[in-house]
Protein backbone atom coordinates (compact mmCIF):
# COMPACT_ATOMS: atom_id res chain seq x y z
CA UNK A 1 0.00 0.00 0.00
CA UNK A 2 1.51 3.37 -1.16
CA UNK A 3 2.14 5.74 1.81
CA UNK A 4 -0.16 9.13 2.37
CA UNK A 5 1.18 10.31 5.46
CA UNK A 6 4.20 9.58 7.06
CA UNK A 7 5.49 10.66 11.02
CA UNK A 8 8.86 9.89 12.12
CA UNK A 9 9.60 10.63 15.63
CA UNK A 10 7.14 13.44 16.17
CA UNK A 11 7.15 15.13 19.03
CA UNK A 12 4.93 18.74 20.72
CA UNK A 13 6.14 21.11 23.43
CA UNK A 14 3.67 23.75 24.59
CA UNK A 15 4.93 26.06 26.89
CA UNK A 16 8.00 24.02 27.32
CA UNK A 17 5.91 21.11 28.70
CA UNK A 18 5.98 18.33 26.24
CA UNK A 19 2.57 17.23 25.25
CA UNK A 20 3.46 14.04 22.83
CA UNK A 21 6.65 12.72 21.94
CA UNK A 22 7.85 9.68 19.27
CA UNK A 23 4.61 9.57 17.39
CA UNK A 24 5.58 7.05 14.66
CA UNK A 25 2.70 6.16 11.90
CA UNK A 26 2.32 5.28 8.42
CA UNK A 27 -1.19 5.82 7.11
CA UNK A 28 -1.43 4.67 3.37
CA UNK A 29 -3.79 5.22 0.37
CA UNK A 30 -6.85 5.29 1.32
CA UNK A 31 -6.72 4.31 4.47
CA UNK A 32 -9.70 5.19 7.12
CA UNK A 33 -7.57 5.86 10.81
CA UNK A 34 -8.94 7.18 13.81
CA UNK A 35 -6.77 8.36 16.96
CA UNK A 36 -8.89 8.52 20.11
CA UNK A 37 -6.88 9.96 23.42
CA UNK A 38 -8.04 11.41 26.80
CA UNK A 39 -8.49 15.31 26.56
CA UNK A 40 -5.77 17.65 26.37
CA UNK A 41 -3.40 14.60 25.09
CA UNK A 42 -2.98 16.71 21.64
CA UNK A 43 -5.20 14.77 19.65
CA UNK A 44 -6.23 17.89 17.48
CA UNK A 45 -3.14 19.35 17.74
CA UNK A 46 -1.38 16.29 16.13
CA UNK A 47 -3.98 16.97 13.47
CA UNK A 48 -3.25 20.34 13.60
CA UNK A 49 0.41 19.34 12.65
CA UNK A 50 -0.83 16.86 9.90
CA UNK A 51 -2.98 19.80 7.97
CA UNK A 52 -0.14 21.92 7.81
CA UNK A 53 -1.61 24.18 10.36
CA UNK A 54 1.17 23.64 13.73
CA UNK A 55 4.58 23.88 12.75
CA UNK A 56 6.31 24.49 15.53
CA UNK A 57 6.80 20.34 16.91
CA UNK A 58 10.03 18.04 16.32
CA UNK A 59 10.09 15.35 13.78
CA UNK A 60 9.54 14.68 10.05
CA UNK A 61 6.16 14.96 8.42
CA UNK A 62 5.94 13.26 5.16
CA UNK A 63 3.48 13.59 2.47
CA UNK A 64 3.14 11.34 -0.50
CA UNK A 65 6.71 10.44 0.20
CA UNK A 66 7.94 14.05 0.41
CA UNK A 67 9.68 15.38 3.55
CA UNK A 68 7.70 18.16 4.55
CA UNK A 69 10.63 20.77 6.23
CA UNK A 70 8.45 23.55 6.77
CA UNK A 71 5.62 25.50 5.74
CA UNK A 72 6.56 26.58 2.32
CA UNK A 73 6.92 23.36 1.29
CA UNK A 74 3.65 22.32 2.94
CA UNK A 75 1.82 24.42 0.86
CA UNK A 76 2.31 22.37 -2.38
CA UNK A 77 0.30 20.20 -0.83
CA UNK A 78 -1.80 22.35 0.24
CA UNK A 79 -4.70 21.15 -2.17
CA UNK A 80 -4.17 17.66 -1.56
CA UNK A 81 -5.68 17.91 2.28
CA UNK A 82 -9.25 18.76 3.82
CA UNK A 83 -8.88 19.81 7.17
CA UNK A 84 -12.47 19.88 9.00
CA UNK A 85 -11.86 21.60 12.33
CA UNK A 86 -13.53 20.79 16.06
CA UNK A 87 -15.85 23.84 15.79
CA UNK A 88 -16.85 24.04 11.94
CA UNK A 89 -18.42 27.90 12.76
CA UNK A 90 -14.54 28.93 12.25
CA UNK A 91 -14.58 26.94 9.17
CA UNK A 92 -16.69 28.92 7.13
CA UNK A 93 -15.55 31.96 5.09
CA UNK A 94 -18.69 33.07 2.96
CA UNK A 95 -22.67 33.77 4.18
CA UNK A 96 -24.67 31.31 2.34
CA UNK A 97 -24.26 27.57 2.19
CA UNK A 98 -23.39 27.60 -1.88
CA UNK A 99 -21.08 30.74 -2.04
CA UNK A 100 -18.99 28.71 0.52
CA UNK A 101 -19.11 25.89 -0.90
CA UNK A 102 -17.51 27.06 -3.85
CA UNK A 103 -15.07 29.28 -2.60
CA UNK A 104 -12.16 26.59 -2.55
CA UNK A 105 -12.49 26.59 -6.42
CA UNK A 106 -13.17 30.04 -6.77
CA UNK A 107 -9.77 31.23 -4.75
CA UNK A 108 -8.10 28.62 -7.41
CA UNK A 109 -9.46 30.40 -10.46
CA UNK A 110 -12.19 28.40 -11.62
CA UNK A 111 -14.71 30.23 -13.22
CA UNK A 112 -18.42 30.90 -11.43
CA UNK A 113 -20.57 28.60 -12.98
CA UNK A 114 -18.29 25.82 -13.27
CA UNK A 115 -17.97 26.30 -9.61
CA UNK A 116 -21.74 26.71 -9.33
CA UNK A 117 -22.18 23.65 -11.08
CA UNK A 118 -19.64 21.21 -9.12
CA UNK A 119 -20.97 22.84 -5.86
CA UNK A 120 -24.56 21.80 -6.38
CA UNK A 121 -23.36 18.29 -7.74
CA UNK A 122 -21.61 18.04 -4.32
CA UNK A 123 -24.55 19.35 -2.25
CA UNK A 124 -26.60 16.83 -4.04
CA UNK A 125 -24.85 14.14 -3.67
CA UNK A 126 -24.43 14.68 0.37
CA UNK A 127 -28.39 15.12 0.32
CA UNK A 128 -28.22 19.24 1.36
CA UNK A 129 -28.60 20.72 -2.10
CA UNK A 130 -31.98 22.29 -0.34
CA UNK A 131 -29.98 24.31 1.58
CA UNK A 132 -28.07 25.93 -0.65
CA UNK A 133 -29.63 29.76 -0.46
CA UNK A 134 -29.18 29.43 3.22
CA UNK A 135 -27.31 31.18 5.69
CA UNK A 136 -24.89 28.72 6.96
CA UNK A 137 -25.11 30.41 10.83
CA UNK A 138 -28.77 29.45 10.44
CA UNK A 139 -28.39 25.60 10.27
CA UNK A 140 -28.35 22.93 12.85
CA UNK A 141 -24.99 21.62 13.69
CA UNK A 142 -25.12 18.86 11.69
CA UNK A 143 -26.12 20.89 9.12
CA UNK A 144 -22.82 22.73 9.35
CA UNK A 145 -20.72 19.90 9.51
CA UNK A 146 -22.07 18.52 6.30
CA UNK A 147 -21.94 21.88 4.56
CA UNK A 148 -18.21 21.83 5.67
CA UNK A 149 -17.46 18.38 4.12
CA UNK A 150 -19.01 19.68 1.06
CA UNK A 151 -16.42 22.80 1.30
CA UNK A 152 -13.40 20.28 1.82
CA UNK A 153 -14.90 17.18 -0.85
CA UNK A 154 -15.07 20.11 -3.97
CA UNK A 155 -11.28 20.47 -3.89
CA UNK A 156 -10.91 16.52 -4.36
CA UNK A 157 -8.38 16.05 -1.69
CA UNK A 158 -6.19 13.11 -1.10
CA UNK A 159 -6.29 13.21 2.59
CA UNK A 160 -9.09 13.81 4.66
CA UNK A 161 -8.67 14.78 8.35
CA UNK A 162 -11.59 15.39 10.73
CA UNK A 163 -11.46 16.98 14.25
CA UNK A 164 -14.46 15.15 16.24
CA UNK A 165 -17.01 15.42 13.25
CA UNK A 166 -19.46 14.25 15.40
CA UNK A 167 -18.81 16.44 18.12
CA UNK A 168 -21.98 17.35 19.79
CA UNK A 169 -24.68 15.68 17.09
CA UNK A 170 -27.77 14.25 17.49
CA UNK A 171 -27.71 10.38 16.80
CA UNK A 172 -29.57 10.79 13.65
CA UNK A 173 -27.28 13.43 12.46
CA UNK A 174 -24.33 11.33 13.58
CA UNK A 175 -25.30 8.17 11.27
CA UNK A 176 -25.74 10.35 8.20
CA UNK A 177 -22.07 11.66 8.90
CA UNK A 178 -21.38 8.18 9.16
CA UNK A 179 -22.98 7.36 6.11
CA UNK A 180 -20.97 9.85 4.28
CA UNK A 181 -17.54 9.04 5.51
CA UNK A 182 -17.84 5.62 4.72
CA UNK A 183 -18.83 6.31 1.19
CA UNK A 184 -15.51 8.56 0.63
CA UNK A 185 -13.04 6.49 -0.54
CA UNK A 186 -10.16 8.74 0.58
CA UNK A 187 -6.76 8.42 2.85
CA UNK A 188 -8.59 9.74 6.23
CA UNK A 189 -7.28 10.62 9.86
CA UNK A 190 -10.10 10.94 12.41
CA UNK A 191 -9.55 12.23 15.62
CA UNK A 192 -12.69 11.81 18.53
CA UNK A 193 -13.00 10.22 21.94
CA UNK A 194 -16.64 8.57 20.59
CA UNK A 195 -15.76 5.30 20.70
CA UNK A 196 -18.75 3.95 19.25
CA UNK A 197 -18.76 6.44 16.40
CA UNK A 198 -15.14 5.30 15.49
CA UNK A 199 -15.58 1.77 15.08
CA UNK A 200 -17.99 2.24 12.76
CA UNK A 201 -16.03 4.06 10.21
CA UNK A 202 -12.58 3.25 10.86
CA UNK A 203 -10.39 0.07 10.79
CA UNK A 204 -7.27 1.36 12.27
CA UNK A 205 -7.71 2.51 15.70
CA UNK A 206 -4.46 4.44 17.89
CA UNK A 207 -4.85 5.96 21.25
CA UNK A 208 -2.62 9.33 21.77
CA UNK A 209 -0.32 8.78 25.11
CA UNK A 210 2.18 10.87 26.22
CA UNK A 211 5.69 8.67 24.74
CA UNK A 212 3.31 7.86 21.81
CA UNK A 213 0.73 6.00 19.40
CA UNK A 214 -0.57 2.74 20.64
CA UNK A 215 -2.27 0.37 17.90
CA UNK A 216 -5.71 -0.65 19.31
CA UNK A 217 -7.00 -2.57 16.75
CA UNK B 1 -40.74 39.26 1.28
CA UNK B 2 -39.68 42.23 -1.06
CA UNK B 3 -35.94 42.61 -1.15
CA UNK B 4 -33.75 45.46 -2.46
CA UNK B 5 -30.80 45.89 -4.31
CA UNK B 6 -27.99 45.91 -1.54
CA UNK B 7 -25.87 47.67 -3.00
CA UNK B 8 -28.66 50.62 -3.94
CA UNK B 9 -29.65 49.95 -0.28
CA UNK B 10 -26.54 51.05 0.34
CA UNK B 11 -26.02 54.09 -2.18
CA UNK B 12 -29.54 55.89 -0.77
CA UNK B 13 -28.97 55.01 2.47
CA UNK B 14 -25.94 57.48 2.57
CA UNK B 15 -27.33 59.90 0.21
CA UNK B 16 -30.47 60.22 2.36
CA UNK B 17 -28.62 60.29 5.87
CA UNK B 18 -26.46 62.74 4.23
CA UNK B 19 -29.26 64.98 3.12
CA UNK B 20 -30.77 65.02 6.31
CA UNK B 21 -28.29 65.08 8.88
CA UNK B 22 -27.26 68.25 6.88
CA UNK B 23 -30.45 70.58 6.53
CA UNK B 24 -33.21 71.45 8.63
CA UNK B 25 -35.99 69.09 8.37
CA UNK B 26 -38.78 68.99 6.05
CA UNK B 27 -42.00 67.31 5.94
CA UNK B 28 -41.18 65.57 2.20
CA UNK B 29 -38.32 63.78 4.09
CA UNK B 30 -40.97 61.33 5.03
CA UNK B 31 -41.43 60.20 1.35
CA UNK B 32 -39.77 57.54 0.73
CA UNK B 33 -40.02 56.62 4.97
CA UNK B 34 -43.63 56.15 4.41
CA UNK B 35 -43.13 54.45 0.78
CA UNK B 36 -40.91 51.97 2.89
CA UNK B 37 -43.11 51.79 5.48
CA UNK B 38 -45.93 50.85 3.07
CA UNK B 39 -43.84 47.97 2.21
CA UNK B 40 -42.86 46.58 5.34
CA UNK B 41 -46.18 46.86 6.74
CA UNK B 42 -46.71 43.42 8.10
CA UNK B 43 -43.56 44.37 10.50
CA UNK B 44 -44.52 47.87 11.49
CA UNK B 45 -44.38 46.66 15.18
CA UNK B 46 -41.59 45.71 15.29
CA UNK B 47 -40.02 48.70 13.64
CA UNK B 48 -41.23 50.87 15.86
CA UNK B 49 -40.55 49.00 18.81
CA UNK B 50 -36.58 49.12 17.68
CA UNK B 51 -37.31 53.01 17.13
CA UNK B 52 -38.75 52.95 20.44
CA UNK B 53 -35.75 51.43 22.34
CA UNK B 54 -32.91 53.89 20.55
CA UNK B 55 -35.32 56.42 21.19
CA UNK B 56 -33.82 56.30 24.95
CA UNK B 57 -30.41 57.25 23.52
CA UNK B 58 -31.41 60.13 21.59
CA UNK B 59 -33.93 61.12 24.10
CA UNK B 60 -30.64 62.01 26.46
CA UNK B 61 -28.88 63.11 23.50
CA UNK B 62 -31.99 65.56 22.92
CA UNK B 63 -32.28 66.67 26.78
CA UNK B 64 -28.53 67.36 26.52
CA UNK B 65 -28.93 69.78 23.20
CA UNK B 66 -31.51 71.56 25.02
CA UNK B 67 -28.55 72.84 27.49
CA UNK B 68 -26.60 73.75 25.12
CA UNK B 69 -28.53 75.27 22.21
CA UNK B 70 -32.15 76.57 21.84
CA UNK B 71 -35.64 74.19 22.13
CA UNK B 72 -35.98 74.67 18.09
CA UNK B 73 -32.72 73.31 17.64
CA UNK B 74 -32.65 70.18 20.11
CA UNK B 75 -36.22 69.46 18.97
CA UNK B 76 -34.72 69.63 14.87
CA UNK B 77 -31.96 67.73 15.63
CA UNK B 78 -34.35 64.89 17.94
CA UNK B 79 -36.59 64.73 14.73
CA UNK B 80 -33.81 64.37 11.86
CA UNK B 81 -32.30 61.40 13.92
CA UNK B 82 -35.01 59.94 14.03
CA UNK B 83 -35.49 59.89 10.53
CA UNK B 84 -32.29 58.71 9.78
CA UNK B 85 -32.69 56.00 12.28
CA UNK B 86 -36.38 54.79 10.89
CA UNK B 87 -35.37 55.08 7.11
CA UNK B 88 -32.47 53.05 7.64
CA UNK B 89 -34.37 50.37 10.00
CA UNK B 90 -37.05 50.25 7.74
CA UNK B 91 -34.86 49.93 4.82
CA UNK B 92 -32.59 47.15 6.53
CA UNK B 93 -35.43 45.66 8.37
CA UNK B 94 -35.16 42.43 6.25
CA UNK B 95 -31.47 42.58 6.10
CA UNK B 96 -29.55 39.52 7.52
CA UNK B 97 -26.51 42.51 7.87
CA UNK B 98 -24.56 40.56 5.24
CA UNK B 99 -26.43 42.31 2.76
CA UNK B 100 -23.98 45.43 3.48
CA UNK B 101 -21.45 43.05 2.66
CA UNK B 102 -23.30 42.69 -0.82
CA UNK B 103 -23.46 45.81 -1.42
CA UNK B 104 -19.71 46.82 -0.89
CA UNK B 105 -19.00 43.82 -3.36
CA UNK B 106 -21.48 45.19 -5.66
CA UNK B 107 -20.75 48.65 -5.32
CA UNK B 108 -16.79 47.23 -6.23
CA UNK B 109 -14.97 48.41 -2.60
CA UNK B 110 -11.43 47.00 -2.46
CA UNK B 111 -11.79 42.93 -1.63
CA UNK B 112 -9.76 43.11 1.29
CA UNK B 113 -12.52 46.44 2.40
CA UNK B 114 -15.57 44.06 1.84
CA UNK B 115 -13.76 40.85 3.74
CA UNK B 116 -12.54 42.91 6.51
CA UNK B 117 -15.96 43.63 6.95
CA UNK B 118 -17.71 40.45 6.40
CA UNK B 119 -15.58 38.96 9.10
CA UNK B 120 -16.21 41.96 11.35
CA UNK B 121 -19.87 41.37 11.26
CA UNK B 122 -19.27 37.75 11.29
CA UNK B 123 -17.52 38.41 14.99
CA UNK B 124 -19.78 40.72 15.97
CA UNK B 125 -22.64 37.81 15.63
CA UNK B 126 -20.14 35.41 17.13
CA UNK B 127 -19.42 37.64 20.53
CA UNK B 128 -23.31 38.19 20.68
CA UNK B 129 -23.97 34.71 20.60
CA UNK B 130 -21.57 34.23 23.27
CA UNK B 131 -22.57 37.03 25.57
CA UNK B 132 -26.67 35.69 25.50
CA UNK B 133 -25.19 32.28 26.14
CA UNK B 134 -23.15 33.78 29.45
CA UNK B 135 -26.00 35.70 30.21
CA UNK B 136 -28.25 32.52 30.25
CA UNK B 137 -25.47 30.47 32.02
CA UNK B 138 -25.50 33.88 34.94
CA UNK B 139 -29.49 33.38 35.59
CA UNK B 140 -28.95 29.56 35.78
CA UNK B 141 -26.87 29.78 38.23
CA UNK B 142 -28.22 32.49 39.59
CA UNK B 143 -26.34 35.49 39.78
CA UNK B 144 -28.23 38.20 40.39
CA UNK B 145 -26.85 42.13 38.57
CA UNK B 146 -26.63 44.45 41.27
CA UNK B 147 -24.41 47.06 42.80
CA UNK B 148 -22.05 44.54 44.56
CA UNK B 149 -18.24 44.00 44.55
CA UNK B 150 -19.21 40.44 43.73
CA UNK B 151 -20.98 41.98 40.66
CA UNK B 152 -18.53 43.74 38.83
CA UNK B 153 -15.90 41.54 39.38
CA UNK B 154 -18.08 38.92 37.57
CA UNK B 155 -18.44 41.55 34.88
CA UNK B 156 -15.06 41.85 34.56
CA UNK B 157 -14.76 38.08 33.94
CA UNK B 158 -17.10 38.21 31.42
CA UNK B 159 -15.53 40.89 29.59
CA UNK B 160 -12.05 39.07 30.01
CA UNK B 161 -13.67 35.80 29.06
CA UNK B 162 -15.20 37.55 25.67
CA UNK B 163 -11.87 39.16 24.90
CA UNK B 164 -9.99 35.52 25.19
CA UNK B 165 -13.05 33.76 23.17
CA UNK B 166 -12.53 36.38 20.11
CA UNK B 167 -8.68 35.93 20.12
CA UNK B 168 -8.83 31.62 19.96
CA UNK B 169 -12.08 32.77 17.27
CA UNK B 170 -9.59 35.28 15.53
CA UNK B 171 -6.58 32.38 15.64
CA UNK B 172 -9.26 29.52 14.71
CA UNK B 173 -9.90 32.15 11.86
CA UNK B 174 -6.40 32.37 10.69
CA UNK B 175 -6.40 28.33 10.58
CA UNK B 176 -9.35 27.96 8.20
CA UNK B 177 -7.31 30.56 5.98
CA UNK B 178 -4.33 29.13 5.70
CA UNK B 179 -6.50 25.29 5.08
CA UNK B 180 -8.60 26.89 2.84
CA UNK B 181 -6.12 29.15 0.67
CA UNK B 182 -7.88 32.38 1.46
CA UNK B 183 -5.89 35.27 -0.30
CA UNK B 184 -8.32 38.50 0.68
CA UNK B 185 -10.92 38.16 -1.43
CA UNK B 186 -14.41 36.32 -0.68
CA UNK B 187 -16.61 35.04 -3.27
CA UNK B 188 -20.21 36.22 -3.86
CA UNK B 189 -22.93 34.88 -6.24
CA UNK B 190 -24.99 38.40 -6.28
CA UNK B 191 -25.69 39.89 -9.44
CA UNK B 192 -27.00 43.34 -10.20
CA UNK B 193 -30.31 42.82 -10.10
CA UNK B 194 -32.64 46.21 -9.97
CA UNK B 195 -36.12 45.80 -9.62
CA UNK B 196 -39.32 48.12 -9.45
CA UNK B 197 -38.90 48.74 -6.11
CA UNK B 198 -35.43 49.96 -6.17
CA UNK B 199 -36.56 52.27 -8.84
CA UNK B 200 -39.28 53.93 -6.41
CA UNK B 201 -37.36 54.23 -3.20
CA UNK B 202 -34.46 55.81 -6.24
CA UNK B 203 -36.98 58.66 -7.11
CA UNK B 204 -38.03 59.68 -3.49
CA UNK B 205 -34.47 59.76 -2.41
CA UNK B 206 -33.48 61.86 -5.92
CA UNK B 207 -36.29 63.55 -5.16
CA UNK B 208 -35.11 65.19 -1.92
CA UNK B 209 -31.59 65.51 -3.05
CA UNK B 210 -32.62 67.59 -6.12
CA UNK B 211 -35.23 69.45 -3.57
CA UNK B 212 -33.33 70.34 -1.04
CA UNK B 213 -29.82 70.56 -2.57
CA UNK B 214 -30.44 72.01 -6.36
CA UNK B 215 -33.24 73.92 -5.80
Amino acid sequence: MSCSINLKNVSYKNDDKELFSNINVNIGHEEKVAIIGSNGVGKSTLLKIIAGLQHEYKGELHLFHNLIANKKEYESHRSDIGYLPQDVSDYFLCPTVIEDVMFNLRAKGENKQSAFHEAMLILESLGIHHLKDRIIYELSGGEQKIVALAGILITKPKIILLDEPTNALDSKAEEKIIDILNHIKKSMVIVSHHQSFIEKLAPTIYELKKDGLDLLK
Amino acid sequence: MIAFNPAISLLLAFFYSLVVSFSFFEIYFLLPIIFLLYIKKQNLLDIFKKLLFLNLFIFVLFLVLLFQSTFEDALNIYIRSNVIILFNLTLFYSSKGYDIVRGLSMLKFPNMFTASTYFTLKMIETLTSDFKNIKTTLRARGFKANTSLFAYETFGNILGMLFVKSIRKSQALKESFEARGFSGKIYLNDEFNINKYDYYLGFFVILIILLKVIL
